[in-house]
C-alpha cells in the first residue's frame, strides 16, 4: 500500500517533467524546421514580389517625370522607394534605357525596359534604396536628359 | 481515481485547443487575403486626366481662350456655361463613370462618394484650377 | 492506476503535440496558397499602361495630346508598338480603339487592361475655286487646321489679310501657292485688297471624334 503510495507521488513530477522536456523538443523541433526550411522561401517569394513592384512603380514615376510636349524644361520628382527589400538595402540602377533591380539576395532582382519619348536622349545614374531618390529632367531644344539622382546631390532643391 | 484521469486529459487538451486556435488566428491574418491594389485608382486617375486634356484644349463657346478657362473667368459665366460644360464632360467621359468639377467659382457633377475609388486631376487655367473627380457609378 | 494515469498524460500529450502539427501545416498550405493569389503580376500593367500613355502622347501617331490621327493609327504595326513601349516586348499585346481592333498579338486575354478617353482626328480634304475682288472676304470654317490658298497666274490682289493682319504682299499681284494656318481659337476672315484673281481655296478641316482606346497586354 504505501509503495504505491510512493509511486503516485513521484510518477506525476516525471510524468510533468517529461512532458515539459518533450514540449520543449517539439517547439525547438518546429522552429528549425520552419526556419531551416519554409521560412526563407517564404521571404525569398516576398522579396521578390516586393521588388517587382518596387521595379515597376519606380520606372512608372520617371516615365511621368517627362513633360509631354515641352522642350526647355528642369524638373525634379520626388521618388518614393521602399527602406529595404527582405531586410537588405539594393540599388536600382538605368542603363541603356533599362531599369534593373540589383539585391545581395538571388531571389530577389527585376528588370524593365523604360517607355520614353524620342525627345529623350541620354538616362542615367543610380539610386540606393537608402537615398532621397529624385528623377532630375534638364533639356533643351536638342533634347532631354533624365538622370537617377538624390536630393542631397542638387543641393536640397525642391 | 476516475475523476483526477478525467482531469488529467482535459488540462492537457484544453492547452493543446489554445495552441491549435492561436495558430488559426495567425494563418486567417494572411488567409483573408490582401486588399485589391491601386489598379482602379490609377485608371480612373488616367480618365480624369484625359478628360482634363481634351476639355483644356476645347475652343469656348463665347468668348475666351479655351472652354475651360472661359468657364473660370468669372463667377457670372461659370454660372452661364454650367450646363454646357456638364454636357460636355458626360460626353467625353465613358458611360460607366460619374464626375464632379470643381472650378474657383463653384462645382458641377455629383457628390464625391466617401469610400469609393476616385481618380483626379488639375488642370490650370487663366482663371484658377480646375480639380476633376472621377468614379465608377 | 498510477501508471494509468502517467501514460495517459503522455497520451494526451502526444495527441496535443499531433494536433499543433497538423495546425502548423494547415497554415503552411494556407500561406502558399495566398502567396500564390498574391502574384499579381505587375509587368501586364505596366506595359498596358506604358503603351497607353506612348500611344496618346507621341508625334507619330497624335496630331496633339490625346487626339490620334486617324491614319497614322490605322497604320499601327507590331514593330511600331515595340518600339514606342519597349515593356511590351515579347508579350501579347490587344489594341482596340472604339470597337475596332487595331493590333493584335497573340492571345492577350486574361491580361491587364488599360483605357483611355481620347479624340480621333481625320484630315478631309475640300477645295472649291473661287473668283475674289479687290474688298472681298472669306470666311473659313473654325476648326480648320491649314488651309491652301492657290492663286491663278493673272491675279490682281495686291494684298491678303487675316483678321485684319497683313498675310501677303505682293505689288505685283498675289500669284503661287500658299499655306496659311489658322488660329483654332478664333475665325479667321481673309480680305483681299488690290484687285481681283481666281483663287482656289483648299482647306483641311479636322473632324474629331471621341473614342475610348483599350489596351490589353498578357504574358
Amino acid at each position: 500500500m504505501s509503495l504505491r503510495k510512493d509511486g503516485r507521488a513521484l510518477t506525476p513530477a516525471v510524468g510533468k517533467a517529461l512532458e515539459v522536456g518533450l514540449v520543449v523538443l517539439f517547439v525547438g523541433a518546429l522552429t528549425t524546421a520552419l526556419y531551416g526550411g519554409a521560412v526563407p522561401d517564404y521571404r525569398d517569394a516576398v522579396g521578390g514580389e516586393v521588388g517587382d513592384r518596387a521595379v515597376v512603380a519606380a520606372a512608372e514615376r520617371i516615365e511621368n517625370a517627362v513633360p509631354p510636349r515641352a522642350t526647355q524644361a528642369r524638373s525634379v520628382h520626388a521618388v518614393d522607394l521602399p527602406r529595404s527589400i527582405r531586410g537588405e538595402n539594393y540599388r536600382l540602377r538605368v542603363e541603356e534605357r533599362t531599369l534593373a533591380l540589383e539585391h545581395p539576395s538571388p531571389a530577389v532582382g527585376a528588370e524593365t525596359d523604360l517607355a520614353l519619348p524620342e525627345r529623350v536622349g541620354d538616362v542615367g545614374g543610380e539610386w540606393r534604396s537608402s537615398d532621397d531618390a529624385v528623377v532630375l529632367v534638364t533639356g533643351d531644344t536638342e533634347g532631354l536628359r533624365v538622370e537617377l539622382t538624390t536630393r542631397e546631390e542638387l543641393g536640397g532643391e525642391r | 481515481m476516475a475523476e483526477a484521469d478525467r482531469g488529467q486529459l482535459s488540462l492537457t487538451m484544453v492547452e493543446a485547443g489554445i495552441g491549435v486556435l492561436l495558430l488559426f488566428a495567425a494563418t486567417a491574418t494572411f488567409a483573408l487575403g490582401l486588399p485589391a491594389v491601386g489598379a482602379d485608382e490609377a485608371q480612373l486617375d488616367a480618365y480624369a486626366e484625359d478628360a482634363g486634356t481634351v476639355l483644356s484644349r476645347e475652343p469656348p463657346r463665347h468668348e475666351g481662350l479655351t472652354r475651360l478657362s472661359e468657364v473660370t473667368r468669372s463667377g457670372s459665366a461659370f454660372e452661364r456655361e454650367r450646363a454646357a460644360l456638364s454636357h460636355r464632360v458626360e460626353r467625353i467621359l465613358p458611360g460607366n463613370l460619374m464626375y464632379r468639377v470643381v472650378t474657383p467659382h463653384g462645382a458641377v457633377g455629383f457628390p464625391r462618394p466617401p469610400d469609393a475609388p476616385t481618380g483626379r486631376a488639375t488642370v490650370p487655367t487663366v482663371g484658377g484650377r480646375v480639380t476633376i473627380w472621377v468614379w465608377y457609378a | 492506476m498510477t501508471e494509468g494515469r502517467a501514460q495517459a498524460n503522455l497520451l494526451s500529450l502526444a495527441v496535443a503535440l499531433t494536433a499543433l502539427v497538423s495546425a502548423t501545416a494547415l497554415g503552411l498550405v494556407v500561406a502558399d496558397g495566398a502567396l500564390a493569389s498574391a502574384d499579381r503580376e505587375p509587368g501586364e500593367r505596366r506595359g498596358a499602361g506604358a503603351l497607353a500613355e506612348r500611344l496618346v502622347s507621341a508625334e507619330a501617331t497624335t496630331v496633339r495630346q490625346n487626339v490620334l490621327d486617324r491614319s497614322a493609327i490605322s497604320e499601327l504595326s507590331a514593330a511600331d508598338v515595340d518600339a514606342l513601349a519597349p515593356p511590351v516586348a515579347n508579350r501579347s499585346v490587344r489594341v482596340r480603339l472604339g470597337g475596332k481592333t487595331l493590333l493584335e498579338r497573340g492571345d492577350p486575354t486574361g491580361g491587364a487592361t488599360v483605357e483611355r478617353v481620347v479624340l480621333v482626328a481625320e484630315r478631309t480634304t475640300r477645295s472649291r475655286s473661287l473668283a475674289v475682288g479687290d474688298g472681298g472676304e472669306l470666311t473659313l470654317p473654325r476648326r480648320t487646321d491649314r488651309v491652301e490658298l492657290t492663286f491663278g497666274s493673272e491675279s490682281g490682289v495686291e494684298t491678303v489679310r487675316a483678321n485684319g493682319r497683313v498675310l501677303l504682299h505682293d505689288p505685283g499681284g498675289v500669284t503661287g501657292q500658299f499655306v496659311v494656318e489658322p488660329s483654332r481659337y478664333e475665325t479667321t476672315t481673309l480680305s483681299f485688297a488690290g484687285g481681283t484673281a481666281r483663287v482656289v481655296v483648299e482647306s483641311t478641316p479636322l473632324q474629331t471624334e471621341k473614342a475610348t482606346l483599350r489596351v490589353t497586354v498578357d504574358g
